[in-house]
């Protein structure tokens, strides 16, 4: 047997996606992703920061990129590369917290990228990012910071554990704009209760390619779109069969 | 560092372990398991080191707020720096004092802010239940159909409350996380692929 039963069809199904994907790289170049209004919200933010002389406060949450959050800390990461940009361009003060040591390279790295891209560089200090050892110790210290620095904006946008809640609690009770995303749905709930806007779930990884301006990233979006089509698909004969009375689709999914 | 260490590097070992996983998971390769399960334990031991580079961060920080005597801030310091080298030496050269440390202070501590997770889902709560729109007033049902049902009286204020709340979190709202699990974990996949595919590099800091 080339591939383990019962995970044949899985593997055609990622080889398919994978395929999907590759052809919206080079062939739905051209499409363009629907306004996010998270995204939009974003640039707002940073320009009632620099109107208030408040400083931006952006966190990637409490993944990292050695576990099953990854794919979330690298969208936030990328998010967290286009708000330097435009804190860059605008002037504003930006702080980010983070509370994984591996990530501390790359947020540290992506910020200066983009504050060379924005030609600002003599702006960028290495004290824009904050390293907090633990979850408890990242929402202590900011919520000190939000109380003294009276941030103006608030950006929480990666995978959240239950930090999300106090950040943003708190961001909010010092009178921040506040944006939140999350692909973790336990955590959705505090952003919907607490911030003015919302990034759900996929949102986030769109926003990600939004922002890199890289078309073949937006292409993929598109690619993306052909494989959610034939899950739906999967799911509308799947729910037809079931109400039919057979198991054809959930035999055939388990091959 | 050349940019090939610092970019294209990278980008050949993730490509190279990420279509390792991905092949390994499903065609049965001899001895595939054992260095997926070594990669695993690499990933482990490759991370731990970054944690020297957030110790040399906390020290720059905070080391330049003492320096300057920032307001509110120096302080701070002193004690975050200070606890820091205590657990440190405490770890490597007395370990009963590192446990006595870690169990009665950080722990107490930790558990302490923790409580204001409690706290803050009150008032995020409070707000959540003013209602300005349909939507709000459709969550403000759900919400106090699932706080009536877990609460020991429900059965006794209405026999059949308990399984409205029940049935809340089972049909609609499953379906509903269901479709959202989906959807982000398709989201998920084709942000691998792309990082595979050396397009999205946030991971290795952006692109010039």
């Amino acid at each position: 047997m080339i591939v383990y039963a019962g995970k044949i069809i899985g593997f055609v199904l990622g080889l398919g996606f994978f395929a999907a994907l590759l052809y919206g790289t080079k062939y739905l170049r051209n499409r363009e992703i629907r306004p996010i209004p998270g995204l939009i919200a974003i640039e707002e933010a940073v320009g009632r920061a620099v109107e208030m002389g408040r400083p931006v406060h952006d966190c990637p949450g409490g993944g990292g990129l050695t576990d099953y959050t990854a794919q979330q800390t690298i969208a936030a990461i990328a998010i967290i590369g286009y708000v330097a940009k435009l804190c860059a361009e605008k002037g504003a003060q930006y702080r980010v917290s983070i509370n994984v040591a591996h990530t501390l390279p790359a947020v540290e790295e992506i910020i200066r990228t983009n504050y060379r891209k924005a030609g600002k560089i003599e702006q960028y200090s290495p004290d824009i990012v904050r390293f907090l050892p633990d979850q408890v110790s990242l929402f202590s210290y900011d919520m000190g910071m939000f109380e003294r620095e009276k941030i103006a904006a608030n950006i929480l946008v990666g995978a959240y554990f239950w930090e999300a809640i106090v950040l943003a609690e708190y961001g909010g009770s010092v009178g921040a704009l506040q944006i939140g995303g999350t692909a973790r749905q336990s955590q959705l709930p505090a952003f919907v209760a607490s911030c003015d806007y919302l990034i759900i779930g996929d949102e986030m990884f769109a926003a990600a390619a939004k922002v890199s301006e890289d078309r073949a990233q937006i292409g993929s979006i598109a690619g993306q779109d052909i494989c959610r089509a034939i899950l739906v698909g999967l799911m509308v004969i799947g729910l037809i069969a079931a109400l039919a009375g057979t198991k054809v689709i959930a035999d055939f999914l388990k091959i | 560092m050349s940019v090939f260490a610092r970019t294209h590097l990278p980008l050949i070992i993730f490509v190279v372990c990420t279509f390792w996983v991905f092949f390994e998971f499903f065609i049965p390769i001899p001895g595939g398991p054992a260095i997926t399960s070594m990669l695993g334990k690499w990933v482990s031991a490759v991370s731990n080191f970054a944690l020297l580079l957030g110790a040399l961060n906390i020290l720059r920080f905070h080391g330049r707020n003492i320096v300057q005597r920032r307001e509110n801030e120096w302080l701070h310091g002193i004690i975050i720096i200070a606890s820091m080298f205590t657990m440190f030496i405490a770890g490597l050269a007395f370990k009963p004092y590192f446990k006595l440390l870690y169990d009665n202070i950080y722990m107490g501590l930790n558990t302490a802010l923790m409580c204001y997770v409690g706290f803050y889902f009150y008032s995020a709560m409070y707000r959540t239940f003013k209602v300005r729109s349909l939507e709000a007033l459709i969550t403000l049902f759900a919400c106090i159909s699932m706080l009536l049902s877990n609460a020991p009286i429900s059965g006794a204020i209405w026999g059949p409350l308990p399984q409205i709340g029940i049935w809340i979190a089972n049909v609609p709202g499953m379906g509903a996380w269901r479709g959202f699990i989906m959807s982000a974990a398709l989201g998920m996949f084709a942000m691998a692929i792309r990082a595979a595919l050396g397009l999205e590099r946030a991971y290795l800091g952006g692109s010039e």
